[in-house]
């Protein structure tokens, strides 16, 4: 029973660092623009499609020893330049032209762009490529190959400790804390936070709210990149409609942290891990769903500042 | 002259409105601090101070959008709380007991106990009083002490939430509104997109749905000695389609020997639905009364809408009329909700000096219509020109309360506005 | 749009179909417009089902599909020979609208403090919510595979007989799609009034200021309640009419996130808050979705020869149609095709500063 605990726990936590990661792109868009991004589990569904072709390119399911870790890093770093850069085009086509426009628009167009995304990465896993097994079945989900030994590094201990699971904690843990350094730390950071506490303050005050937009979009896209290829590194699926319930669930757990609060998304993100993990145990995978969403819907009705975030008043 | 802390009136005659020590804190921000204000009946007061003393604060908390921190708002004695009746608890136990017995579903399998109770036999067996005693035997065959903990909880979670939403709802702008306070706003807020008239009809809700539309103060109804013509169709038509319908179903679902008496009821279900959609289409309204309540509604808006001079817009939009007229409009759409007290929040903020002194006119004549008036205002001019009594507040605090003549001559006030930049531009 | 003009087009489109199928038989093609045109009317009450809450009172609703869902599922229930009720289409067209309403009281009234996007995420969420009930509740619904079979209309058989002038399958065509277009035409002639009611001015009103509204009396609770019940009544309809021209509950998956999404790409094609924009959104982009791309599915497959790749069917590629249109709509006509005319207005003001 402890044992089952503690794997729960473990699984828990690398499921909650994928969505800390997704909820980390949902909540700093939403602490600047006030504007659900829709479509961003859509670009951590893309990255996934773009990694999975670069480990076709590279030949790395046959590679081994530093080889190996030297191309994931570099397929790591690309896959998240890849997301970034599909968020920051979103952003530029589709969203900065409503700016201005009344909330729904950017909302509705935000599924919009979730469709299309959607569909291009059904057209995407049509591919005719080996690592897509040839094509022909777009919308079966593909099989990321399984990169990294399943050696239990404990041992003959009853908990199984993976590589994997060092590295997807590791590795996010890593991103996070980069991210909070450039959060607090850096120029372009302050700016983010003044936009985020007072758009039209900001701009008074000499921040170039555009610049702000864009590495917002840059930086939440980059992480949705990198969420993308630990998640496939992870659960070894790709397909065409992962974004969609991971990217629900990261919400949830940005909404869970308080929805534009850094730290909050992260530990909504841990939270959910957990939960799911839990329910999945106790209750049973196929309600997986209703539990979170569950979860999501009491919490929005009784505290929708989320557990970190702070309520804000309308102005009259 | 009188400063804080002592009300000018003491007298016995009680205030339509009564602020007492209120205050309202946001964060460590404090907005309004142990504010003191009454409004007698008939008389046109003012809350004036330099930007930022609170004046909206308050506004926003007589009316219902802030909850005060503390202190106390009565109008006419009544402290504009919705009252915790019987009925109120019931419903939260009505709340309660459903959560509790959805709870007590889950608690003993939804799917379980459904084939425990409809499939456990075929079809042609199944009877009502079957269905519950299979139903008492699923739940004997569940672990009691599961269902009770489940049920329990869920009747905690149903009547806990329904107490903390009415809880939450006790005070709410709806609520002070139908207890008589209708108000402006600073920056206005029509309903931009629909029509000048349709503005003032939105106002009259409450009326339209009460039937008490017409001329005259003293709501009467707009039906009283009228019985529309045929009355009886609007609610008859739809109830006899559907009970036909239902009994269509009800004598067709087991299959048919005898198809007359379906066939009829057919023949029913369709002609009272014909009828019935005729019926609406001809005459526009879901029913005849709110027709002739519609009516007469609309001539009283009309006749507000005049009243502020803007019955010659009634058909625009309204984000077409120009800024002081907007303002009019708003005054219009306040006084079709019938208040005893008006507020405006600046009335005069951006209106040339002409339209000031029309300004100054409508409030009066609002006043002698029986309305009394609070307003906000940073315009001396109008202040002085039509209060009855002033209360200047500076940072949230009351520093004077009197009549127009005493706060001129108030050295705290004079101090306050030297010291702050405008007051009378 | 005057109600009579909406009773002339029913005149008009009733006869239409079998002429069109014939000249589609005549040409080679089989072109089964009659089913089809009903999936039209279905959608289009759900389209004008969300108008009434997404349109009207301006509550983004993206949960309708499991309204739509709940109506199926009830008239499912209630009219299946495994179970024992037996209520039968009539009693269920009854029944799914009540059923969907409550449940959309029960989803609706604890979301009312909620706005714009939390509301729609929380919508989105219950759907899900329901679609994995659906599947999960196993020993009610059959999950995936569906209740079946639902019972067709019933009319009688003289009835039948003469409209179907003696062919039986042809006769239960047409009695299934009469039953739509009329649900459909007195649900858009019962609106099209509520539109000018007090209810209707309430709803606006609430779309364009709700502490305004507020502050002049009017409750938001109970005008969203309304919404959300005449939306999700209206939905329920739509279920109903929609499960018994498929003869099954279908698999919970057809009332998914995806689904509500195709409903809103309808609306907001043919215009926010306007009937016949919903009307002609529906026939637009639900048309397009079940006559054309089949259609042109075919034409593709005869000239490619052997299609046999998923990507060489139009489905494969539809969500880039909808996708598209949301995006193009809101940047270049943001009140739709057909718009009313204050939601025209409202969507190309700039918002005020608060």
């Amino acid at each position: 029973m402890l044992d089952t605990l503690a794997q729960q726990l473990l699984l828990g936590l690398t499921n909650g660092m994928v969505f800390a990661l997704i909820a980390l792109g949902y909540t700093m868009v939403y602490g600047i623009l006030e504007f659900i991004n829709f479509a961003h589990g859509d670009v951590f569904m893309l990255s996934g499609f773009f990694a999975l072709t670069l480990v076709g390119a590279l030949g790395l399911q046959d590679a081994q020893g530093f080889a190996l870790f030297a191309q994931l890093a570099l397929v790591l770093v690309l896959a998240s330049g890849f997301g970034a850069l599909v968020n920051l085009l979103i952003d530029r086509l589709v969203y900065k032209p409503l700016r201005k426009a009344p909330k729904l628009a950017p909302l509705v167009s935000a599924i919009g762009v979730s469709f299309v995304l959607q569909n291009i990465g059904l057209i995407w896993g049509a591919l005719p490529l080996d690592v897509f097994g040839g094509g022909g079945q777009p919308a079966a989900p593909k099989s990321f190959p399984a990169l990294l030994p399943t050696d239990n590094l404990l041992g003959d201990a009853a908990l199984t400790l993976q590589l994997k699971d060092v590295l997807v904690i590791g590795a996010s843990l890593a991103v996070m804390t980069a991210l909070f350094l450039l959060v607090t730390r850096t120029k372009l950071g302050m700016a983010m936070r003044a936009t985020a506490q007072d758009p039209q303050a900001a701009r008074l005050m000499g921040v170039d709210v555009d610049r702000v937009v864009a590495a917002t979009f840059l930086v939440g896209g980059g992480l949705a990149g990198f969420a993308a290829v630990v998640y496939a590194l992870y659960i070894n699926t790709v397909y065409y409609q992962m974004g969609y319930q991971n990217g629900l669930y990261a919400f949830t757990a940005a909404v869970v942290g308080g929805i534009g609060n850094i730290p909050g998304a992260v530990l909504g993100g841990l939270l959910l891990g957990l939960v799911r993990a839990f329910s999945d145990q106790f209750i049973g995978a196929q309600w997986q769903p209703a539990v979170l969403f569950g979860i999501l819907i009491v919490l929005l009705v009784f505290r929708p500042s989320g557990l970190l975030g702070s309520t804000a008043r309308e102005k009259v | 002259m009188s400063t804080s802390g002592t009300p000018l009136r003491t007298s016995s005659d009680s205030p339509l409105l009564r602020v007492r020590k209120l205050t309202l804190r946001f964060g460590g921000l404090t907005a309004v601090s142990e504010v003191d204000l009454d409004v007698q009946p008939g008389e046109i007061a003012a809350v004036i101070g330099p930007n930022g003393a609170g004046k909206t604060s308050l506004f926003n908390a007589i009316t219902g959008i802030y909850e005060p921190t503390s202190g106390e708002v009565e109008l006419d004695g009544n402290d504009v709380r919705l009252p915790m009746t019987g009925k109120v608890v019931a419903g939260w136990l009505a709340t309660g007991l459903a959560s509790s017995l959805l709870f007590l579903f889950i608690a003993a399998g939804i799917d379980a106990t459904w084939k425990a109770v409809v499939k456990a036999h075929p079809p042609w067996e199944f009877t009502i009083s079957g269905a519950f005693s299979d139903l008492f035997a699923h739940f004997a065959t569940g672990n009691a002490l599961l269902m009770l903990l489940f049920s329990l909880v869920g009747f905690a979670i149903g009547a806990l939430g329904a107490r903390a939403v009415w809880l939450r709802s006790r005070r709410t702008p709806q609520g002070v509104a139908l207890q008589g306070v209708a108000r402006t706003f600073q920056n206005i807020r029509l309903f931009h997109h629909m029509g000048v008239l349709e503005n003032v009809l939105v106002a009259m809700d409450r009326h339209l749905r009460r039937g008490t539309v017409g001329s005259g103060s003293a709501a009467k109804s707009a039906l009283d000695g009228r019985f529309p013509h045929g009355a009886w169709l609007d609610l008859g038509l739809p109830a006899v389609c559907v009970v036909a319908m239902a009994g269509l179903g009800w004598t067709t679902g087991d299959g048919v020997d005898d198809e007359t008496l379906p066939s009829i009821l057919l023949l029913v279900m369709l002609g009272a639905a014909l009828a019935w959609l005729v019926r609406l289409t001809r005459r526009g309204t879901l029913t005849g009364s709110s027709r002739v309540v519609e009516a007469v509604a609309r001539q009283e808006a009309m006749e507000l809408l005049k009243f502020v001079g803007l019955d010659k817009r009634a058909g625009d939009l309204a984000n077409s009329l120009a800024y002081g007229e907007q303002r009019r409009l708003e005054v219009a759409r306040a006084l079709a909700t019938r208040p005893k007290l008006l507020l405006l929040d600046e009335p005069a903020a951006g209106m040339n000096p002409s339209e000031t002194v029309d300004l100054m006119a409508l409030v009066r004549s609002i006043r002698d219509r029986g309305v009394t008036v609070l307003l906000i205002e940073h315009h001396m001019r109008v202040v002085m020109g039509i209060s009855d009594h002033i209360t200047v507040l500076v940072h949230g605090k009351r520093i004077a309360h009197g009549t127009p003549e005493e706060i001129r001559r108030d050295p705290k006030v004079i101090e306050a506005y030297l010291g702050a930049d405008d007051g009378g531009h | 749009m005057t109600t009579e003009s909406l009773l002339l087009i029913f005149a008009v489109l009733s006869p239409i179909f079998p002429v069109f199928d014939l000249a589609g038989e005549a040409a080679g093609l089989q072109l089964h417009l009659d089913q089809r045109l009903v999936t039209i009317f279905v959608y289009g009450i759900l389209v004008v089902a969300l108008n009434v809450q997404v349109g009207y009172a301006g509550l983004l609703q993206l949960g309708i599909a499991a309204f739509f869902g709940i109506g199926a599922m009830a008239t499912g229930v209630m009219t299946v020979d495994k179970y024992p009720f037996h209520f039968g289409f009539w009693g269920a067209l009854v029944c799914a609208p009540l059923v969907a309403a409550v449940a959309g009281v029960v989803i609706g009234a604890p979301t009312l403090r909620l706005r714009g996007d939390y509301l729609a995420i929380v919508t989105i969420g219950f759907g899900e919510v329901l679609r994995t009930v659906l599947i999960n509740l196993e020993n009610i619904t059959d999950g995936p595979r569906g209740l079946n079979p639902v019972p067709e209309v019933w009319t009688p058989s003289w009835l039948r007989d003469w409209i179907g002038a003696g062919d039986a399958g042809e006769a239960n065509l047409l009695v299934m799609y009469y039953t739509a277009l009329l649900v459909l035409v007195a649900a858009v002639v019962v609106l099209k009034v509520i539109e000018n009611t007090r209810i209707g001015r309430a709803f606006v009103a609430l779309r364009e200021d709700e502490l305004a509204a507020a502050c002049m009396g009017l409750d938001p609770g109970r005008i969203k309640l309304m919404a959300f019940a005449g939306g999700a009544a209206l939905s329920g309809l739509a279920g109903c009419l929609y499960a018994t021209n498929l003869t099954t509950t279908a698999d919970p998956t057809n009332y998914d996130f995806n689904n509500a999404v195709m409903v809103l790409c309808c609306l907001i094609i043919g215009g926010l808050g306007s009937l016949r924009g919903a009307l002609l959104g529906a026939a637009l982009l639900i048309g397009f979705d079940n006559v054309l791309s089949p259609l042109l599915d075919r034409a593709i497959q005869v000239a490619v020869g052997d299609a046999s790749h998923p990507l060489a069917r139009f489905s494969s590629w539809r969500w880039f149609l909808f996708g598209f249109a949301l995006i193009f709509m809101m940047r270049l006509r943001p009140e739709g095709l057909f718009p009313a005319r204050r939601v025209a207005a409202e969507l190309h003001d700039e918002p005020e500063e608060a």
